[in-house]
């Protein structure tokens, strides 16, 4: 399927002054496809709203550009049109006299002109306020004017720039709910890219959530978002959904991962090796079978009188090796944690083996060393290929992590006296 | 857009002995030309001084004037304190002394003029302190209002919040004013500054070179240097005075304003970084200084040391309460004695005027009726004429802020430079021209007048919300589209408070506009302008007085019958 409007390779500056500029956004890429709800989820000033301007075609890239359908974007892109954060009605015109305005380069017919607004405040749930002012109305009323507004046009990409944040939380969630339904029941918009720093907006209302992040803005991650239609905003997945991107922006930490996307991750993501070692891993699942293979994790850190942070971080390990599930605040077993704790030293070897080669990273670490000339690198080798692929993490912490998992395995030996890390 | 986070002001401090050297030699250039004025301005009296045309006098009248200048805006800026602070503080005050300032402020300057020559010349018989008293104080007169008017604006803008926060953490007087009312209030005391020094030099050949009756009077001036230049039709010598002006002007913008502008940029009420902030390099030059961070150290020393003792004083809480009970009593009854004072004042003046003006015959008040209009009219074809060109202009500097921020420098400086210094040129011009002074003063006064308008619209367009502007384009707009629907509603109230403030200055400038002397003769027109100065000259004080009255009430009913309403609807047009 062809995307309806691709961005690529975008980056952005501003000058600061002669000298100075700063580099705001930093080769992004992405497509739009028809039929889909894009979320771009990023911290403020992360350039996300100029990421829209440059779709629109108000805004050109520093470098890279930006397709609608095959055709770079010169000039404002007719097909596209927007919500914006705050709202930008002309407080002279009243509600109708605003919609008509966007209606008027269009040069369509008076009949046609009418039928138009009023379809639009319909769907919007403006009828009977066509002759107030903005100033008369609330901001979730106004913002209903932006999105009629926005709609008269009839654009097959309807781009919205925070369109919710200025909005009373609770009309938030219906403003969303008749969005999705408009979106669902109407021919245009076709899709719709929406900018927000809202995690619970963009699960709600996106099937794909693009995930900003750095200094400059880089896309951390891109997300499918499965979750049936219509969605609830208190369903456990729709939580988890919440949970997991909440701590892919505050935390690299392994997160929680909902079901609905462990496929996406393993394909995309290297994942960085919590600061755990096997011993602290394998105790962590002897005391969990010792008590019945279901444990509170708050409870499990006085018992072993252990950091919370630190019994946070083995279960991160544990749980990313497939050992144990952590639905909430619980930790238990899966079947092959269980298989694990009951098998003697050897198979539990063999079936740690298999677990770590399922990391990516270790994956592609332990291959680069095979693949080396002599069946060995240095550690300033391992260490150069894990700050290239995981910038954000800390390499000497990572590599230390990665030494004493391969060991456990008995896939890699490490010597310390040479740094020379080598096939077993 | 940008978090101020993001920046790193990684700034140096540097202290540079070249800072200082400077430092030493404006401020003993400054003493030298203030003790070389005060020995001038105290010298024997001399009603007439000779005006020599050479570039050496000019320098030396040019310090003169420039001397007048920075005297009186001092008053300025002291009267701007005490009256706006006042009438902010004291809501009886308030009630009377704010319809006060809307007269005075559209008397025209020559309205003062024998009130205050004849004062002074008698308090001072035998010395020139009196006519240069009188000189400052005419200057005063054309910088005073405006900053009045602003100082008690952005007084009473000052953010409820920031009212609360003082009641709540009890702050005194002076810590309110010192941590409240001070920081918010300086950016834009700076502002009108700068416009008051304007409008001071905006009558300084007036000022320096008056006629009341058969007596001449004339001081040492840049202004006196024109009008001389202007009777003799000396061409190079009008030029080198207008050069003067205009370094006089760019010297003050860059040692005195811009280093002000970029110093009160950290007061500014703003909560992102909107803009880049002003810089000067004057400023930052002065940063380095060993001296001026010694004086800063010293007065950090001492107001802590001042404020250490406060707290001494206030640890005393009963005894505290008595003497503030009993400070606010005292502080009442000054200021109701001020009032009472102001009221009589007012009761006897307008006595005498009423006593001057009652024997008027009719034929004379028609004539001042009838100037009364043409006046009007021409203010009214003023504001026509600079709106046609200002708005579009305005609306698209506005909108292109690298290109506003080019230009901005180049057209304030224009508008400082007091166009009556063109006059007599134009004049000639007209001459050639055929053209007549009752249209020709209206060029005049438009030359005076336009520049607020074009302010007002610029400031205006830059309000308008970036979102606004976008959504002209993304909805594809036209061009006319976008500038009736958006642009032209959205500048309107700014543009309405320019209309107001540039007829203001309309009427003040017809007086130099419809009656103007060139090569030794004097051209009128008929108007209340001229008929103002011819009054002045003459020394027909009744007839001034009649014609000042009838001119500074139009103004002011002109100001609360159109321009209040204006303002109201134009309200509605509020972005924000």
């Amino acid at each position: 399927m062809d995307a309806i409007c691709s961005i690529k390779n975008v980056s952005q500056s501003f000058s600061l002054s002669t000298k100075k500029s700063l580099e705001v956004l930093k080769n992004i890429s992405f497509d739009i496809f028809e039929n889909e709800v894009v979320s771009i989820l990023g911290p403020s000033g992360s350039g996300k709203s100029t990421l829209l301007r440059m779709i629109c075609g108000i805004l050109k890239p520093s470098l890279g550009s930006v397709f609608y359908k095959g055709k770079p974007v010169v000039n404002i892109n007719p097909n596209v049109s927007m919500v914006f954060q705050n709202f930008a009605l002309l407080p002279w015109l009243n509600v109708e006299e605003n919609i008509k305005l966007a209606l008027k380069p269009l040069n369509l017919d008076k009949n046609e002109v009418e039928k138009y607004t009023n379809m639009v405040i319909k769907i919007t749930g403006l009828a009977g306020f066509e002759e107030a002012y903005p100033k008369e109305l609330s901001g979730g009323m106004q913002q209903r004017v932006g999105v009629a507004r926005a709609l008269a046009v009839q654009p097959e990409l309807l781009l919205m720039d925070e369109p919710f944040s200025h909005v009373d939380t609770l009309v938030a969630e219906s403003l969303r709910s008749e969005l999705i339904d408009i979106w669902q029941s109407t021919q245009n918009p076709k899709s719709i890219l929406i900018v927000s720093h809202d995690i619970k907006e963009v699960v709600y209302l996106s099937d794909r959530i693009i995930v900003l992040g750095g200094k400059p803005t880089q896309i951390k991650t891109v997300i499918e978002n499965k979750l049936p239609r219509p969605r609830d905003y208190r369903s456990i997945d729709f939580l988890n959904m919440v949970d997991y991107i909440h701590d892919i922006i505050t935390a690299s930490d392994l997160p929680d991962i909902p079901e609905a996307i462990e496929t996406q991750r393993k394909e995309n993501v290297f994942e960085a090796l919590p600061d755990a070692s096997p011993g602290e891993i394998v105790g962590l699942l002897e005391f969990l079978d010792s008590h019945g293979g279901y444990d509170d994790i708050f409870h499990i850190a006085v018992e072993l009188n252990r950091e919370f942070g630190d019994i946070i971080k083995i279960t991160k390990a544990a749980e990313l090796l497939d050992f144990v599930d952590t639905p909430r605040r619980s930790i238990v077993f899966t079947t092959i944690g269980r298989k694990f704790i009951e098998s003697d030293i050897e198979q539990r070897k063999q079936i740690w083996k298999k677990e770590i080669l399922d990391l990516r990273l270790v994956r592609h670490l332990v291959d680069i060393v095979k693949n080396s000339d002599n069946e060995f690198l240095y550690k300033e080798d391992i260490i150069n290929e894990i700050s290239n692929r995981l910038p954000q993490e800390d390499p000497e912490k990572i590599f230390k992590t990665f030494i004493s998992w391969t060991r456990f395995a008995d896939l890699l030996a490490y010597d310390s006296e040479t740094e020379e890390v080598s096939l077993q | 857009m940008l978090s101020l986070s993001s920046i790193n002001f990684d700034v140096v401090k540097k202290r540079s002995l070249i800072a200082d050297f400077i430092f030493i030699l404006l401020l003993l250039s400054f003493l030298y030309i203030i003790s070389h004025y005060a020995k001038q301005a105290t010298s024997h009296i001399n009603y007439e001084a000779n005006i020599n045309l050479s570039i050496g006098s000019l320098i030396k009248y040019s310090l003169f004037s420039l001397s007048r200048a920075l005297i009186a805006f001092g008053f300025s800026f002291v009267f701007t304190i005490f009256y706006g602070y006042f009438m902010y503080k004291n809501k009886t005050a308030e009630k009377l002394l704010l319809p006060i300032l809307d007269i005075l402020q559209s008397i025209p300057v020559l309205g003062f003029l024998p009130a205050v020559v004849l004062a002074l010349i008698a308090l001072f018989p035998n010395s020139n302190t009196g006519l240069e008293l009188a000189s400052i104080i005419m200057i005063f007169t054309g910088q005073v209002w405006n900053m009045v008017f602003g100082f008690y604006g952005t007084l009473n803008s000052i953010p409820q919040e920031f009212n609360e926060v003082a009641s709540i953490y009890k702050l005194n007087w002076w810590q309110k004013f010192k941590w409240i009312e001070f920081p918010t209030t300086i950016s834009s005391l700076i502002w009108n500054s700068m416009m008051s020094m304007a409008g001071g030099w905006f009558f300084l050949m007036v000022c320096e070179e008056f006629s009341l009756g058969n007596k001449n009077f004339r001081l040492e001036g840049l202004g006196s240097y024109m009008s001389t230049a202007a009777n003799a039709g000396n061409y190079t010598a009008m030029l080198y005075g207008i050069l003067a002006m205009i370094i006089i002007i760019v010297v003050l913008d860059q040692f005195v304003w811009q280093p002000l502008v970029a110093w009160s940029e950290k007061f500014k009420i703003e909560y992102s970084l909107t803009s880049k902030p002003k810089e000067s390099w004057f400023l930052n030059l002065l940063i380095d200084s060993n001296i001026l961070e010694f004086v800063r150290n010293s007065y950090k020393k001492t107001s802590m040391w001042f404020e250490e003792k406060f707290k001494y004083l206030k640890t005393n809480t009963k005894k505290e309460k008595n003497r503030k009970i009993k400070k606010n009593l005292v502080a009442k009854f000054f200021a109701n004695l001020i009032l009472i004072a102001i009221v009589i004042f007012i009761i006897y003046t307008s006595y005498k005027i009423i006593f001057m003006i009652k024997n008027l015959p009719s034929i004379t008040w028609y004539t001042i009726f009838k100037s009364d209009a043409y006046t009007l009219i021409r203010v009214l074809i003023t504001i026509l004429i600079g709106s046609l060109w200002t708005i579009p202009l305005g609306i698209y500097l506005g909108l292109s802020p690298k290109l506003s921020k080019i230009l901005q420098p180049i057209i304030q400086i224009t508008a400082s430079f007091p166009a009556p210094m063109l006059f007599p040129a134009l004049i000639g011009l007209f001459y050639i021209l055929k053209i007549n002074l009752s249209y020709g003063s209206v060029i005049l006064m438009l030359m005076g007048t336009q520049w607020y308008i074009l302010f007002n619209v610029i400031a205006g367009a830059l309000s308008i919300p970036s979102e606004m502007i976008e959504m002209g384009k993304i909805f594809k707009l036209s061009l006319w589209e976008r500038f009736s629907s958006i642009y032209f509603k959205a500048i309107f109230p700014y543009l309405v408070t320019g209309w107001i403030t540039a007829a203001g200055g309309a009427w003040n400038a017809s007086i130099v506009a419809e009656y103007v002397t060139f090569k030794n003769q004097t051209l009128t027109t008929t108007g209340i302008g001229a008929l103002i100065s011819q009054a002045a000259n003459s020394g027909q004080i009744p007839l001034l007085a009649a014609s000042v009255l009838t001119m500074a009430l139009t103004v002011v009913f002109f100001n609360k019958l159109v321009w209040k309403n204006l303002y109201k609807i134009s309200q509605n047009y509020k972005v924000r």
